[in-house]
Formats: C-alpha cells, sequence, structure tokens
C-alpha cells in the first residue's frame, strides 16, 4: 500500500484535473450496481468474432509469432486494410506508407490529435458526439470549439461550417465522425461534397473518424477522403463492423508525408501492435464481407422493431442512418433533464440508457441507445420501457385528477 | 495516393520534426540488408513465449473474449501481477487500485510520464540509458538533464544525485535498471542510498525495471522497496516469459496516481486485448520455473 503525499501529487501535470474518466463507462458502471438492469449502454457488438478471424488468431499463437511486429503493423494486415478501402470506398491508400494499423481507433484519434496540435490550438468538433475526442483534445493544451448541430437535426450544415471557419479561421482541426456516435446520423455523398468544398479553403486538417462505416442502412458509406484526401486523416478499424473490439485493431489512413510523423508517436505509445490480433484482423478485412453483410442484417432489423417502437410510444428519435445508436428524445414531463430521466429509468424500469448531454451541447433532453445488444435483450428493454411511461402517463392524469 | 499541401504540412506540431523514429530500430533496419548478417541488436529473446501461455492465448480467443476488456486489464491479470510483485520483490500493491495493465512498458512509460509531466519540467535521465526515454520527454516538451554514469562503472552514485537535484528543480528520475543497454544493475545497498537522496525531495521516480527477472549475480531488488510513495514501477511479461509481441506491460504506484494514469490509458488505447491478458495471467502465475530456463 504505497501512500503518496499531498505535496508531490499536486506536483502532476495540472491537465490531469481537467480530465475525467469516461462518462459512458462511469455511468454503466454506476447502474451496472441495479439488479436485473438491462444495460444498452454500450457500443458493443453482442455477436462473436467470425470463426475463421479467430482461427487466425489461434494460429498466430500457435506459430509462435510472439515476437516484435513492424512498427506499423504487419504489411499483409496493411495491404487487406487498404485493399478494403479500395473495394468499400474507392479510396486509394498505400499499404507501406500511407497506412497505419493502431491500437483501435482510439489510439489513431489521440496520436493523430498529438501529432497535429499545439497548446492553444482550435479544434472544430460537431456536437452531440463520442467525448473522447473533447478529452484528447484538453489532455492536448488544445481549445475545442463546439458547434452544436442539433438544431440542424444533428447533421453538419455547409452554413454552420462556412460560419465557424470564419469565426475560427485559424482551427487547425475539424473533427468529423459518422455514420455518428451517439445520434446514429450519417451524410450523404451530396452533403460531404458541399462541406468538402468549404474545408478546402482553409489550410485546416480533417479527422474523420468512420469507425462505424460498415454500418449504414439507408445509403452505402461515402468516405470523406473521397472527396478531400489531401487534408483528411481517416481513422477506421475492425471493431465495429467484425465484432472485434477486443482485438483492438484501429486503422490510419492519410498523405504519406504525415503517417511518418504519427508513427513515431505510434511507437512512443505502444511499439507496435500484437501480432496474433493483426492476423485476425487481415483475415477480417480480406474474407470477411460476407460476415458484415449478416450481423448489418441483424442491426438493421432491430433498428426497424425499435423505431416503429419508440415512435409507437410516442417518442422521436434522430434520423437512424447508421451506427448501432438511437438518439431518443426524452418525455416532455422530463424536459431537457436527460440525466434525472435515465437515473429514473434505470432506478423503476431496469433500462440503462446513456444521457445525452454525455455528448456535448445539443445532447441535452436526449438519450443513446445502443441496440447492439442482443434482439431479446431490446425486446425486454422496449417492454419495461412501454410499462414505464404508461404508468407515468397514468401517475400524472391521477395527479391532475386531484387537483 | 493523397498528397498533403506544403502549407497544411508546415501546421503540424513544430516538435514533430524534432523527433526522430527509434534510433535503435532504424539502424536494425539499416544493417538487415548486409548478406550474412548476424544480428545482435534487438532485445528480443530468441526462446518462444511457454507452451502454456500460449495455450492460455488460444483458450481465450476460442472462449470468444472478443469483447472490451476492463479499462485497467482484467483483474486476474492484476491479481497475478500483483502476486509476482509480493512473490519476487516483497511488494504489497493492490490488485484493485494500485495496477493497470499497458501495451507493453513503453506505454507504461508514456502515459505515465504525460500524467506528471508539463512543458517544460525538467527530468533526470542517468545516460547511457534506452533512448525511447528521451524521445518521450521531447514529445512532451520535457527537458530532459542527462547524467553521464560512464564515470562510474555506469552506476549513479548518491553524491552524483544529490547534486543534480540540488541544481535543478526536477520534476522526476527515469531509473532504469538493470540497464539497457549496459546491463549494470544496483545492489540493495545501492538502492538504499540513492533512496535516501530521492526522499529529501517531492520528486518522482519512475523505476523501469523490465529486466529485473534477469539479473545474474544478485536477486533482483524493487526501488519501489525502499521508496513505495514516490515510485511509479514500469515492468511487464515481454522480456521474462519471451513474449514481446503480446505487448503486456504494467504500472504499479499509489492509487491516486493511478486513478490519473487510468485516464491517459483510456484516452490512448482504451484497454488491453484480452488473448494477450490471459496469456500474461499464466505467465505471472505459473512460469517461474520457465525463467529460469534462461539460464
Amino acid at each position: 500500500m504505497p501512500v503518496i503525499t499531498n505535496d508531490l501529487l499536486k506536483k502532476i501535470n495540472p491537465v490531469m484535473d481537467q480530465l475525467q474518466p469516461g462518462s459512458i463507462r462511469a455511468f454503466d458502471e454506476q447502474v451496472s450496481e441495479i439488479e436485473d438492469i438491462i444495460k444498452l449502454t454500450l457500443g458493443e457488438p453482442d455477436f462473436d468474432a467470425p470463426e475463421k478471424v479467430k482461427a487466425a488468431a489461434i494460429a498466430s499463437v500457435e506459430n509462435n509469432e510472439s515476437h516484435y511486429a513492424k512498427t506499423p503493423g504487419n504489411i499483409a494486415l496493411r495491404e487487406a486494410m487498404a485493399a478494403f478501402l479500395s473495394r468499400k470506398y474507392d479510396l486509394n491508400y498505400e499499404p507501406a506508407t500511407e497506412i497505419l494499423v493502431t491500437l483501435g481507433a482510439t489510439e489513431a484519434i489521440q496520436i493523430s490529435l498529438a501529432t497535429i496540435l499545439e497548446p492553444g490550438d482550435e479544434v472544430i468538433i460537431p456536437t452531440p458526439t463520442f467525448p473522447l475526442y473533447e478529452s484528447d483534445v484538453i489532455s492536448l493544451g488544445g481549445v475545442p470549439v463546439f458547434v452544436n448541430t442539433q438544431p440542424d437535426g444533428f447533421v453538419l450544415t455547409p452554413e454552420r461550417l462556412a460560419a465557424t471557419l470564419a469565426d475560427h479561421p485559424t482551427a487547425k482541426c475539424l473533427v468529423f465522425n459518422y455514420p455518428s456516435n451517439p445520434t446514429g446520423v450519417t451524410y450523404t455523398a451530396t452533403q460531404l461534397e458541399a462541406l468538402a468544398n468549404i474545408i478546402k479553403q482553409y489550410d485546416v486538417f480533417v479527422m474523420s473518424d468512420e469507425i462505424y462505416s460498415e454500418l449504414t442502412y439507408t445509403q452505402q458509406h461515402v468516405s470523406m477522403a473521397q472527396y478531400l484526401p489531401e487534408q483528411t486523416i481517416l481513422i477506421s478499424g475492425a471493431s465495429k463492423a467484425y465484432a472485434m473490439t477486443g482485438y483492438r485493431i484501429g486503422l490510419l489512413a492519410a498523405p504519406a508525408a504525415l503517417v511518418k510523423h504519427i508513427t513515431k508517436l505510434h511507437q512512443y505509445a505502444v511499439t507496435t501492435h500484437v501480432n496474433s490480433a493483426m492476423a485476425a484482423a487481415t483475415v477480417a478485412f480480406n474474407e470477411c464481407d460476407d460476415e458484415i453483410a449478416v450481423m448489418r442484417d441483424a442491426y438493421q432489423t432491430r433498428r426497424e422493431m425499435l423505431v416503429h417502437a419508440f415512435t409507437d410510444m410516442g417518442l422521436t428519435v434522430a434520423s437512424p442512418d447508421g451506427a448501432f445508436y438511437l438518439f431518443i428524445k426524452i418525455p416532455a414531463a422530463f424536459g431537457d433533464d436527460d440525466f434525472k430521466f435515465a437515473v429514473t429509468l434505470a432506478q423503476e424500469a431496469k433500462v440503462a440508457l446513456i444521457p445525452g448531454s454525455s455528448f456535448g451541447p445539443g445532447g441535452q433532453g436526449y438519450v443513446r441507445l445502443s441496440y447492439a445488444a442482443s434482439e431479446a435483450k431490446l425486446n425486454t428493454a422496449v417492454e419495461r420501457i412501454r410499462i414505464y411511461l404508461e404508468g407515468m402517463k397514468k401517475r400524472e392524469g391521477e395527479q391532475y385528477a386531484r387537483i | 495516393m493523397p498528397e498533403i499541401s506544403a502549407t497544411l504540412l508546415n501546421r503540424i506540431n513544430p516538435i514533430m520534426d524534432t523527433l526522430k523514429p527509434a534510433a535503435i530500430r532504424a539502424f536494425d533496419a539499416q544493417v538487415s540488408d548486409v548478406p550474412g548478417i548476424i544480428k545482435l541488436t534487438i532485445g528480443e529473446p530468441d526462446f518462444d513465449a511457454p507452451a502454456k501461455i500460449k495455450a492460455a492465448a488460444v483458450a481465450s480467443i476460442k472462449n470468444n473474449e472478443s469483447h472490451y476488456g476492463k479499462t485497467r486489464g482484467s483483474l486476474a491479470l492484476r491479481q497475478a501481477i500483483s502476486d509476482f510483485l509480493r512473490r519476487k520483490y516483497e511488494l504489497d500493491y493492490s490488485a484493485d487500485s494500485e495496477i493497470i495493465v499497458t501495451v507493453g512498458a513503453m506505454e507504461a512509460l508514456e502515459t505515465s510520464l504525460r500524467t506528471i509531466l508539463k512543458p517544460g519540467d525538467e527530468v533526470i535521465v542517468p545516460t547511457p540509458g534506452y533512448p525511447m526515454y528521451l524521445s518521450i520527454l521531447k514529445s512532451l516538451g520535457a527537458v530532459p538533464i542527462c547524467v553521464n554514469t560512464a564515470v562510474n562503472g555506469f552506476k549513479l552514485t548518491p553524491q552524483q544525485l544529490a547534486d543534480e537535484l540540488y541544481h535543478h528543480n526536477a520534476k522526476a528520475i527515469i531509473f532504469n535498471f538493470p540497464s539497457n543497454p549496459t546491463g549494470v544493475t544496483y545492489t540493495a545497498k545501492e538502492l538504499a542510498e540513492l533512496a535516501a537522496v530521492m526522499q529529501q525531495h517531492d520528486i518522482f521516480v519512475l523505476a523501469d525495471e523490465i529486466y529485473s527477472e534477469f539479473t545474474y549475480a544478485d536477486h533482483h531488488v524493487s526501488l519501489a522497496k525502499y521508496l513505495p510513495n514516490q515510485t511509479i514501477l514500469v515492468s511487464g511479461a515481454s522480456k521474462a516469459y519471451a513474449m514481446t509481441g503480446y505487448r503486456v506491460g504494467f504500472v504499479s504506484a499509489p492509487a491516486p496516481l493511478i486513478n490519473e494514469i487510468t485516464k491517459f490509458h483510456q484516452y490512448t488505447v482504451t484497454t488491453h486485448i484480452n488473448s494477450s491478458m490471459a496469456a500474461a495471467t499464466v505467465a505471472f502465475n505459473e512460469c517461474d520455473a520457465a525463467i529460469s530456463l534462461g539460464d
């Protein structure tokens, strides 16, 4: 039991006090104590990794690939990633110089921002969004500039982007995440092109986190890199599409001159990735398009069931184009207090959803539901929410009757 | 083949141009082309990981442990590390609150240093030392104070340390033993004397003891035994168990520091890979005999 003195503890990097542990995971742990709770909190596919992916990981272990891999990841995997990006999104990245294998999209985001940001640099972040971007920017001494997209149906419009860039012409980076966590909203080719035309007018990096790109339900995903390859740092990975979050395979694609710099921080951060996980991901990117399709169909079925159910309950949801999230407007009785609604729902209906304000400006008054959970769980959750809302209405009615 | 414009490329953090890819790996890559060369360049055990370690990784994959692990690493592994530290070095670290599993000792070093240092902070680094210390410090805008130990048989002396601490308001010391590159290590008496000097200052000591299982003269003694309240102990499974590619490192430190380091661990990698953690759990729990084969 080592005990640090307060004087010494006070000497840590002062930025640490501004940083909080991930609020999603914190809320998840808080509600985990409730008995019989159904958690639709984490973006974690309920599927197991495909069999041939597992077989590749096992073969790697058995073949004693227990030694250091190449710093940017083994070339077979980088080739598989390049082929995937070309096959799926018409993108042209050179495996040897323009692709880096990272420990999840998380590491790709961190080392990209660390490479480009100096203390004081502004980073434009459309919200509501995944809170990690803000934490990373703050930890690097950068300044987040939030753009609330809620008034526009959670879509960043060219007008709003143009106005923001005009107000912050020296912003160093724009963070773009779609299909979006937490809203599920995505962008069409036309929308992207309009945004790209504005971004082109500035010397600004675009960090485009497209980790949910394989999970779109209304259209094929189009990458920002198709319109803006010179300025884009494209981030993706195997976690969500192939149900292999635990393998921690992230992908970063960018111009070679930039990848060269980012690779240095990758080396400082983790040296290199784990061989068995890379062997597994190579098979995933090369051979598992069919497996993705099966999982995507399952998500689509769940999504339709849920949208129907919530509409039926009188609740509205943001346009659920992709990822596996529904962003649900909370009942009017709770006003904008999504935290209170989420806690009440967890305690009384035994269903855990993430309060929308965890995702920044524009998230208040909403909750995020992850339908990466099994269909059985989702059905039970829907029933519990329905019963809770009906009870709530009834109680409200009785209150009025007493008045 | 995307091409970035020169003006945009110029906007990256200017520190990046001063950072170099690891010199050791660069040299290794350069000489790899020489026909017939025998390379004794990289700190990479030639042993394969023990069979039961591999079996644990395979079982984890077969059991579909493909979902997110706990942020700080599986409790089973943290318990195994806690037991290992107690059994081998008589250290007392709680698996719950005082240990975090990292992606190699490298992540342990990087996240620990990032947690304590702000730009401009001075850090004492005895040299010759592992060059990555200087690279990481540079990337964080910190200022290394290199202390040449060649004059004392590659050992930092208490007098030398006291002098440096007198002249510099250093935030931390990076202390690596057994040492890469010299192989030199410290006796219990020498450590106690250095710890006595360190104790007089509000200073963090990042003790990189990744080679602790490879001492050939005396049994390894950890700095944390003498200075638990100031030590951030970094180690891992890579070197001792010949499992560098599994990338299992750890940090042991006072709980409030682990809380802070955990934030950066979460921001950097979210969590470790389950099959690697399952393998390392067996390594720390059951492979003391395999380490001795390294004789």
